[in-house]
């Protein structure tokens, strides 16, 4: 995998308090999310990919350059920080176009690409409108906006989708999609371990400073080992099929939990599946539904981080 | 390869009109109209319109440079940084592409500028105001003395506050010892020590421009190109300094966490 961001034993202090903990991770092409409680180090480790905060130890790098040193290569990089800060005597338009002047566009494709911006971010009929007066969602929106208008070719999104509302998060997620499949990287941090999980099957889990573990959520979980995993049927006769799936060695667990279902703790969930059509067809009984129920970012994150 | 010189440039003017929003401005603004209000009440009280002609001068010597200016300048060149470092605001500049060093110059040249419209016109306005009530066209060199010495405090002071409130978060108590304190105590003192202070250049430069009145009244022996080169020199000083810390200077809000 070629790393567009990688931290190495990248290590923050403030004060006493550890912010990054030698966290140790690597941000591949496409949508990487990068998820853990609130407190874990996620904004540490954007403030850092920001340049605002230097390590104590270890490497940050973007794109090949080191987070901390010359800005040049950052007209490459958008960056929306977490917090809801703006210039808010500003008028929306006027906040983008300032900060597209900054990275040294000519006036007239500043105005060009802030429409442009603005337009994506459904914010053209708020544009004349001081940010002092616009709700936390369109302030995120109108963030998210002076970090595209630029065409960056990553894209730093530190709890992107806070405060805004679900038709909102639905069209900023669509957003992000597209991004991605035209050819964009970004990272994405968020402790809604859902909203990761509709963008992106690549993470990296942080807790406590540290990387919990990183690459495909599925992968990940299939490393999980000492945890059976959670398996949903829906039958017609979930006690039969409980009978028959009982003398399998790999099930360590069935039960009820309602009407027509029933669920599978399974030390090899392949082998079940596998398995599982066999059983179908030998005894008839009609399954309409196979569904497993810890294979995702939420149950992964539990277990790794002893929560589950 | 791009230039650098529009980026600074957008800096400078939104630094420019931050400054100039607000409440904060409007205070600053009716602090250092305190000159011509008390020029104000003299008029008010019938003094003689040759005494006024000297009151605005010595009102500049002793209120509006050692006081007004310092003040004025102070907040606004403090806030260029500290301010925006604890709103979090400083983000949206210091991810973008501009060379930090031209963040330094673009925020110094905007709060000299917004500082330098407040100023200007505070320091002028006793003057006219002593004319219109009557008093003698002051001599010759007054007007642009006041100008000059109003600006280069401005110049001067705005890159030692502005350095200040890069690096500590207790620039306003500094700016105010370096500002009262140092500058006070170092121009009264003998012998080479005054040499010291941005104050004791700028009264030079008035005793060199105006022949009479208060104005005219500073000892010196320094040339009036050493009276100017001695903030500048002092400015391009400090400025070089802050733009050489803050590649080294984390600038987020000391509440930050993980």
């Amino acid at each position: 995998m070629t790393a567009v961001v990688e931290a190495l034993g990248a290590t923050k202090r403030y004060g006493e308090v550890l912010g990054l903990n030698g966290f140790t991770a690597q941000f591949g092409p496409g949508i990487t999310g990068l998820v853990g409680p609130n407190g874990a180090g996620k904004s540490t480790f954007f403030r850092l990919l920001a340049g605002q905060l230097r390590p104590d130890a270890g490497t940050v790098t973007m794109l090949g350059h080191p987070a901390w040193g010359p800005s040049a290569f950052r007209r490459r990089v958008g960056y929306c920080p977490e917090h809801s800060a703006v210039f808010d005597w500003m008028t929306g338009e006027d906040f983008v176009t300032t900060l597209l002047r900054v990275d040294g566009y000519s006036r007239a494709e500043a105005r060009e690409r802030t429409q442009r911006a603005l337009a994506t971010v459904d914010l053209v009929d708020a544009r004349h409108r001081r940010l002092r007066a616009y709700s936390k969602g369109m302030r995120q929106r109108i963030k998210i906006a002076q970090a595209i208008a630029h065409d960056p070719e990553l894209l730093l999104l530190d709890e992107p989708l806070n405060g805004v509302d679900p038709v909102g998060r639905s069209r900023l997620l669509t957003l992000f999609g597209d991004l991605a499949r035209s050819g964009h990287h970004l990272i994405v941090s968020s402790h809604v371990l859902y909203e990761i999980e509709r963008l992106t099957s690549e993470i990296v889990m942080i807790t406590n400073g540290r990387a919990l573990a990183q690459g495909n959520v599925h992968q990940i979980r299939e490393l999980i080992s000492n945890r059976p995993h959670t398996i949903e049927l829906t039958t017609s006769d979930p006690r039969a099929l409980a009978r028959a799936l009982s003398e399998w060695e790999h099930v360590t667990a069935i039960e009820f939990p309602g009407p027509g279902r029933l669920t599978v703790l399974s030390r090899t969930p392949a082998e079940f599946y596998q398995r599982l059509p066999e059983v179908v067809v030998k005894s008839g009984i009609d399954v309409t539904g196979v569904r497993g129920a810890d294979d995702n970012l939420d149950a992964v994150f539990r277990y790794l981080s002893g929560f589950g | 390869m791009m230039s650098v010189v529009p980026p600074v440039w957008t800096v400078t003017v939104l630094s420019f009109r931050t400054s100039l929003r607000g409440i904060r401005t409007l205070a600053l603004a009716a602090f250092a109209a305190v000159p011509t209000l008390i020029l104000l009440a003299l008029v008010a009280a019938r003094s003689a319109p040759g005494v006024l002609g000297n009151e605005a001068q010595t009102l500049f010597l002793i209120l509006t440079l050692p006081v007004v200016v310092i003040v004025v300048m102070l907040i606004l060149a403090v806030a260029q940084f500290r301010n925006e470092i604890d709103d979090d605001t400083l983000t949206y500049l210091a991810s973008r592409s501009i060379p930090r060093g031209g963040i330094v110059v673009g925020k110094y040249l905007g709060s000299v500028a917004a500082a330098s419209l407040l100023l200007v016109p505070a320091a002028l306005a006793p003057v006219a105001l002593a004319v219109a009530a009557g008093a003698a066209a002051p001599p010759a060199g007054v007007v642009g003395a006041l100008v000059a010495m109003t600006v280069l405090a401005c110049v001067a002071y705005g890159a030692l506050f502005l350095l200040l409130g890069l690096l500590t978060s207790w620039a306003l108590l500094y700016g105010l010892l370096l500002g009262f304190l140092w500058e006070e105590l170092l121009r009264r003192l003998p012998g080479s020590v005054p040499h010291l202070t941005i104050a004791f250049y700028l009264r030079s430069l008035a005793a060199d421009l105006v022949t009479a009145g208060p104005l005219s009244g500073f000892p010196t022996a320094v040339p009036t190109f050493d009276a100017v080169a001695g903030p500048v020199l002092a400015a391009v000083v400090f400025l070089a300094v802050a733009v050489a810390a803050i590649r080294y200077v984390e600038l987020v809000p000391e509440r930050t966490s993980a």
